[in-house]
């Protein structure tokens, strides 16, 4: 198992937990261009700056489009490595009050982060 | 070990073509030969089994040599013994499905062979049924039992599966898979759907113009391999459904219909019938004895 | 009536079309599974016959048998056979004659079927022979059928060669067709009359069978 830190384009820092290990997975190098994938409703999100939570990916993000649901809502925001689409519960974009035009941190657990060399 | 060497001027529908290819295939491996129509497949596997004869070359199984130009030695068929299963079936229509089998008994071979196989491939209630009232996985099954009626160490499969719809597809591939390790074969198998070769095969030669241009294990061969996700499949889509903000798609995987919710923008690119890789972290599936 | 030259056309097609039944099977076999580069030349020696006056082919046989020459020495000399104006003769011509009858409907049906069959009865360790006898004749049973009723009938109305070879010999080579060129010589219309309708009734008997069972196969054999 091994944990890889990935620097997007942007300079964000993102980290992934694998199961392969620099031995098995001969990509697992530094300096190695990999694409970084996640499910859309992986993504949690938060109107708090800092919060003292296991959430280690952390990426500041404009709310640009909201489609709510009854169950779930379906939110587009902007952010620096580009356009992320994130999938709550439409009680708790009413709970949070989120609006679009917010500025919002969306967070994603570090075993959800897939890499694809 | 089966070593090829071959050179053969072909004459297709394109005009004139010259296959010269390199094989080796492991004992007891279950190889698919991939590529485009005309690129030398089908006459590769004649070749081995004897129905053509190559330009120059060798054919080498084993310890022992089917064919070499230099040194002269031709095999026939009748001496190969090759299972081979036509993509046309080639059942002979004069006889039922079981004398189908029986023909293919060697001499004094024991005709125990043929109940065993009757019933390995669900043919029994069949036997007395003349080919030309079977359906197409019918016949496919009789194509294949008949093939194995000899003992064959070799299993030729040329487009086995592809005059067949889906669910009968799937169902023979699972049916092909027990068959290759119950006999312990070497099984060569030329087809061109991507999941059936990934679900069978444990290598892939990949044929262009007369000549392997490409070869790998299966899963790496079409790029499944290539992301760090560990729980993966691939299926077909069956079904594509709105739920509120989101898709939820059903896709086919063996014999179990799994579902996957799907954003709606990934949902767009989807078709019911469409061949999917489905994956996700080894992190996330929970797992509980039954 | 005479009911000899009767006897004797029926027992020239039964022993013509016997003998072309085993000979045209290989010949045919071989016609429809080789690359030669000989084989048109075969496919039109076979098909003469269909094209040729039987005069022509009569006549050549004639010399060809003929004691004075080489070949009809040799047979005479050393085999103690006599080709011309007997039975045999007439055979050997018949045989000749009626030769694309049997050869192209049995051709054609070996190459209607699936190369696939043989193939894989070759890689199920299987002679050519047995392959022959057990997977493709059984599958072209209205082909043989064809040939089989198209030799005999074709045998049966044969005159120019016939005559040619045998002559007129009464209980030797005086077959029906000649039989009623002499009544019709000799006036005597009734007597050509019984032996016409009954050629015509067979004839017509026996293609209407091959209608009948094959579905227009002679149509497409005889285009």
């Amino acid at each position: 198992m091994s944990i890889v830190f990935v620097t997007t384009d942007s300079g964000e820092e993102l980290m992934s937990v694998v199961i392969d290990t620099p031995e098995s997975a001969p990509y697992l190098k530094s300096g190695n261009k990999v694409n970084v994938l996640f499910k859309e409703t992986e993504v949690a999100v938060s109107s708090q700056k800092e919060l003292n939570i296991s959430l280690e990916n952390r990426i500041a993000g404009i709310i640009t489009h909201i489609e709510v649901g009854v169950l779930l809502s379906r939110l587009m925001l902007e952010t620096k490595i580009g356009e992320v689409i994130a999938i709550i519960s439409t009680m708790s974009v009413g709970q949070m009050g989120l609006v679009e035009k917010m500025n919002v941190m969306i967070m994603v657990k570090l075993n959800e982060i897939i890499l694809a060399p | 070990m089966i070593r090829l060497n071959l050179k053969k001027t072909l004459q297709s529908a394109g005009g004139k073509m010259v296959l010269d290819l390199q094989l080796n295939i492991k004992k007891g491996e279950f190889v698919t030969l991939f590529g485009e129509s005309g690129a030398g497949k089908t006459s590769t596997l004649r070749m081995l089994s004897g129905l053509l004869r190559p330009d120059s070359g060798t054919i080498e199984v084993g310890e022992a040599t089917w064919f070499s130009s230099q040194e002269n030695i031709d095999l026939k068929p009748q001496q190969r013994k090759v299972g081979y299963v036509f993509q046309d079936y080639a059942l002979f229509p004069n006889m039922n499905v079981r004398q189908n089998l029986e023909y293919a008994l060697q001499k004094n071979q024991d005709s125990a062979k043929i109940e065993e196989l009757l019933e390995f491939a669900e043919l029994g209630e069949l036997q007395q049924r003349k080919p030309e009232t079977l359906s197409g996985g019918q016949k496919q099954r009789v194509a294949l039992a008949r093939a194995l009626v000899q003992r064959p160490e070799i299993l030729i499969l040329d487009e086995p599966l592809s005059a067949l719809d889906l669910k009968m597809r799937i169902k023979l591939q699972e049916y092909l898979l027990k068959v290759h390790k119950k006999y312990k074969l070497t099984t060569i198998l030329v087809s061109h759907d991507i999941a059936e070769i990934v679900k069978l095969s444990d290598s892939v030669f990949e044929l262009q113009n007369g000549s392997v241009i490409k070869k790998g294990a299966a899963t790496d061969f079409f790029g499944l391999n290539r992301t760090s996700a560990k729980f993966r499949f691939s299926g077909e889509v069956l079904k594509i459904q709105r739920e509120d903000v989101l898709y939820v798609i059903s896709v086919l995987i063996g014999n179990d219909i799994i579902r996957v919710v799907s954003d709606p923008k990934e949902a767009e690119l989807l078709e019911i019938g469409d061949r999917v890789f489905v994956a996700s972290k080894a992190f996330n599936p929970i797992i509980q004895k039954i | 009536m005479d009911w000899q030259p009767l006897v004797l056309t029926f027992k020239l097609a039964v022993v013509t079309t016997a003998i072309l039944f085993v000979v045209s099977i290989p010949i045919a076999n071989w016609l429809s599974s080789t690359k030669s580069k000989i084989r048109p030349v075969l496919e039109t020696l076979v098909s003469m016959p269909l094209v040729l006056p039987p005069t022509v082919l009569g006549f050549y046989m004639l010399v060809a048998f003929s004691p004075e020459n080489a070949l009809g020495n040799w047979l005479n000399e050393y085999l103690g056979i006599k080709l011309i104006f007997s039975f045999g003769g007439l055979v050997v011509a018949s045989v000749i004659y009626s030769l694309p009858f049997m050869v192209q409907p049995i051709q054609a049906g070996l190459s209607s079927l699936p190369s696939t069959l043989k193939e894989a009865s070759y890689t199920m360790g299987k002679s050519k022979m047995t392959t022959l006898l057990k997977i493709l004749l059984p599958n072209i049973k209205p082909s043989l059928l064809t040939g089989i009723v198209l030799s005999f009938a074709h045998t049966v109305g044969e005159f120019g060669v016939v005559l040619m070879i045998g002559g007129n010999m009464p209980g030797k080579t005086k077959v029906a067709s000649i039989a009623i060129y002499d009544e019709v010589e000799a006036l005597n219309y009734a007597a050509a009359n019984s032996y016409s309708l009954i050629l015509f009734s067979v004839t017509f008997v026996i293609l209407l069978l091959v209608y009948l069972t094959n579905g227009g196969y002679f149509k497409r054999f005889a285009q």
